[in-house]
């Protein structure tokens, strides 16, 4: 590689961080304004409500996040090693 | 003034004092943990400095579980797991994929992940790379998918994990109407990738094994997620 491909490499790159930024940043000023489906302080009778309902799908909570688990496990194995392995694989183009 | 305090009250004065203080500084090094972990995530996510942010994340929980037995108080273990899981299975389809929908589809990097994940599972990415007018993949399904996705469905994905793992009803809220649309999109880009199955699947090295290791358990997470989203304590986040 030589210095103009390396400059052309970060432009590119470093333009599309912006951009990506720039669209997160959009979503992050508007999302945290809206709660769809309202933002009220739980009364203790709801609470006593939402803690018998969670307890009836214990299982079921437990099970996704046994699943969740694993699959955060793999994404992270995954990702740190996918690019270097496709790289030298694949080599570069 | 008369000073009362016996030689006992003043001893359990500076010991409540220096309780405090450790307590405050087991706080502080939780919060500091609890960044590691989200920017470690969101690295992870990235694919071109995942090695990097794989370590970042590991560092952020093991600070977090020092300061837990320091007598920090954290949130439960089980959403920081789950919001880790969406943080990083978020920055992928965003960082990752933005690289194909923004300009760094036409650098050294850029082309050189993509067109050898073409090869290695998804044959769409590997021929007529960069030749349409978005550059990039040239297939036109996973294009439209992508626009959508990139611009819309995961940044409001990543908002709200973040919003999901500091506790805000927004948070919860957000996640669960992002994982409907993730759901969605996984049924769109299933229908995508089975139509154009010679090309997508039969043209690479590891086709739809590989596809199922590599891309589509991460797009099971709705299927996972979505019951403990919707039975889970809301009053939990405020």
């Amino acid at each position: 590689m030589n210095l103009t491909a390396i400059w052309g490499d970060t432009w590119r790159i470093g333009l599309t961080v912006v951009g990506l930024l720039a669209v997160l940043g959009a979503w992050a000023l508007i999302i945290p304004n809206l709660t769809p489906f309202g933002n009220r302080p739980f009364t203790p009778s709801q609470v006593e409500a939402e803690k018998e309902r969670s307890n009836r799908y214990r299982g079921v909570q437990k099970f996704s996040v046994r699943i969740d688990v694993v699959f955060f496990v793999w994404l992270v194995v995954e990702g740190a090693l996918l690019v270097p392995w496709l790289f030298g694989h694949y080599g570069l183009r | 003034m008369t000073d009362i305090a016996s030689p006992g009250t003043s001893q359990a004065v500076i010991q409540s004092q220096a309780e405090a203080q450790e307590l405050a500084e087991a706080q502080a090094m939780a919060e500091r943990g609890d960044r590691f972990f989200i920017a470690g995530c969101i690295v992870c996510g990235t694919w071109l400095l995942g090695p990097v942010g794989a370590a970042i994340l590991v560092y952020g929980m093991l600070v977090m579980r020092r300061a837990q037995r320091r007598g920090a108080t954290i949130r439960p273990w089980a959403i920081t797991l789950i919001g880790g899981f969406i943080l990083v299975d978020t920055s992928v389809n965003f960082f990752a994929w933005g690289m194909d929908l923004f300009p760094a589809h036409d650098s050294v990097l850029g082309r050189s992940l993509w067109m050898g994940y073409g090869q290695l599972v998804d044959g769409a990415y590997m021929f007529g790379y960069n030749t349409k007018a978005m550059g990039g993949v040239a297939d036109n399904g996973e294009k439209g998918v992508m626009v959508g996705m990139v611009l819309m469905g995961m940044p409001i994905k990543l908002v709200a994990a973040w919003g999901f793992l500091k506790m805000k009803q927004w948070g919860l809220q957000w996640t669960l109407i992002s994982y409907w649309m993730y759901f969605a999109f996984w049924m769109v880009y299933l229908t995508n990738m089975m139509t154009d199955f010679p090309l997508r699947f039969g043209s690479s090295d590891f086709g739809v094994i590989g596809f199922w290791l590599l891309v589509n358990v991460p797009f099971l997470g709705p299927l996972v997620l979505l019951p403990y989203l919707h039975t889970v304590r809301r009053d939990l986040w405020t």
